[in-house]
């Protein structure tokens, strides 16, 4: 059996989104959030949501793209509440209670905005979940990213995993010594705070080491060949050219919105 | 002019950049190419520092004051480092800081070095199954390497640092995470190793003395001891704390001696020992 072998029969479940490259999927996440924010009627923003949601729904559903959806829920409740009190074009009022109007106005802004952080979520979630690093760098490389570059991305994506290893590994540490139960949120609040600056130093600490290993074994050699990407992608140049012009015109059309209403 | 044929360090001391405290200092000392050599010594003794001179890491990724001449053969870490890493590779104390992080699998893991010096594909399907066999990873060679366990991982490193069959090893505490049945067979096979001139640090110290052909002894960054494993831990000195062999510690319990004050510190010694007791 071939150890390393990359061919298409040989990767067990291969599912739709592996056919997909991960520049596309980020022009998708890219295109969709200009989307938004060109076209915004409700009812297209809702279908648009509905749509990335769809999308994320048929990849894999990892748990930080579910914790982030979680945060953006309480964020989105906190932003409808304030701004349908509180937006500077409330007028019709939508309902009272103890004398306290909420307004449709700030209520339709806020659901708006809602919407948009909410594709934006889902898709960058759709690209995180189904890309893992290496097939990025490796893709990147293989359309001729030079490797220094691919290096500091690889090693931006690597943060902030790395820092929530570390984080989950002392706060473990602390657990089991019975130094802070961390049971409520402020309890792990409270953990988190001494911690932090050792933490980042020990991350960036490791992303030296990392650096220094990858010299070491000899990833800025001349003689070096490419890694071949995991997977075949699908009409990827295509894809590229049709989704930069797309994301290109909606950016124009947007800009177009902005400088339209001065003229 | 350096001898090809020997590691020699003269008058070596450095100081990290941004820090007042000298980790080696006048380190003098030297050794036959294609030799085991045991680094020991409690923590902050500077075998760490040590290891990244020998490797080149000092001073071209790590600033610092560093004085003195190191020369392995006739190459400099210092002046000829691109080409000394060509034939060396390193495993780092930290086996997660081993990994390149650009690979899925352990098989990829293995061949990210054989990719970076343009081996071919039939090769490195080869090497990276031969290599996998020798440190038991073959179960694991499809599996993600962050779905190993400590000992595997430090095995992945290993393997990571000898797929490119380099002339120089150097390994930093390359066994801390491993069982004793895992550490066994590693030094079982380290000891196979041919034509490879190998630094160890360690502080496996039974294992150590069945395995180096030289001992280098640090203290504070001062290299206090240097010679054969017998030499060395005979003339230990208690005050560094520095752990010894069991074989050693029941000699001397057993007044086993080899002659003028010298108690054997590896089982064929200790073996060679007994017998001479009985013939006697």
């Amino acid at each position: 059996m071939e150890i390393r072998d990359n061919s298409l029969s040989n990767i067990a479940k291969i599912r739709w989104y592996n056919l997909i490259d991960p520049v596309t999927k980020l022009l998708v996440a890219l295109f969709l959030t200009m989307l938004s924010f060109v076209f915004t009627n409700l009812y297209f923003e809702v279908s648009l949501v509905l749509i990335s949601f769809v999308l994320l729904l048929l990849s894999r559903l990892s748990s930080a793209t579910i914790n982030a959806v979680y945060f953006c829920l309480f964020l989105i409740v906190t932003m409808i509440l304030i701004q349908g009190l509180f937006y500077s074009g409330n007028v019709h009022p939508l309902f009272s209670i103890m004398n306290i109007t909420f307004y449709r106005e700030g209520a339709l802004y806020a659901v708006t905005m809602s919407a948009r952080i909410l594709i934006i979520i889902f898709a960058i979630g759709f690209f995180m979940s189904t890309t893992t690093i290496s097939e990025n760098a490796k893709y990147l490389e293989a359309i001729g990213l030079p490797y220094k570059l691919v290096y500091l991305l690889m090693s931006v994506c690597y943060i902030l995993p790395q820092i929530q290893q570390n984080m989950k590994k002392i706060q473990f540490a602390e657990r089991a010594r019975g130094i802070n139960p961390q049971k409520t949120v402020a309890q792990k609040v409270r953990s988190i705070l001494p911690i932090l600056i050792p933490l980042i130093i020990k991350t960036f600490d490791q992303s030296i080491n990392r650096s220094i290993t990858l010299q070491l074994r000899g990833f800025d050699s001349p003689e070096r060949t490419l890694a071949t990407p995991k997977y075949h992608y699908v009409r990827a140049r295509f894809n590229h050219y049709l989704l930069s012009f797309l994301t290109i015109f909606l950016i124009g059309c947007k800009l177009w919105q902005i400088f339209s209403r001065f003229l | 002019m350096a001898n090809i044929q020997q590691i020699s360090i003269t008058h070596l001391s450095f100081t990290y950049q941004h820090d007042t405290n000298t980790v080696l200092h006048d380190i003098n000392v030297s050794a036959p190419l294609n030799s085991i050599i045991g680094i020991i010594g409690n923590h902050n003794a500077g075998k760490t520092t040590l290891c990244r001179v020998l490797a080149g890491i000092i001073p071209n990724m790590m600033g610092g004051d560093l004085l003195g001449d190191v020369h392995i053969g006739n190459l400099s870490p210092t002046k000829d480092w691109s080409v000394l890493n060509r034939q060396t590779d390193f495993v780092l104390q930290d086996p997660n800081s081993q990994l390149s992080g650009l690979a899925d699998t352990v098989a990829d893991e293995i061949a990210f070095d054989l990719l970076n010096h343009g081996v071919d594909e039939t090769t490195i399907q080869r090497r990276v199954a031969d290599v996998a066999a020798q440190m038991q990873l073959t179960a694991q060679l499809q599996q993600s390497p962050s779905s190993l366990s400590g000992g595997q991982l430090q095995r992945l490193a290993i393997a990571t640092a000898i797929v490119t069959k380099p002339g120089i090893l150097i390994l930093d505490d390359p066994t801390s995470e491993m069982d004793p049945q895992g550490r066994a067979d590693f030094f079982n096979w380290l000891a196979t190793i041919k034509d490879t001139t190998i630094f160890i640090v360690s502080n496996e110290i039974d294992d150590l003395c069945e395995i180096a052909d030289r001992l280098w002894v640090l203290v504070d960054g001062e290299l206090v001891r240097k010679g054969t494993s017998l030499e060395v831990i005979n003339q230990l000195n208690p005050e560094w704390q520095i752990g010894t062999p069991k074989v050693y510690q029941l000699a001397k319990l057993m007044y086993w001696s080899l002659g003028a004050d010298l108690f054997p510190v590896n089982i064929n010694q200790l073996r060679g020992c007994v017998h001479d007791q009985h013939s006697n």
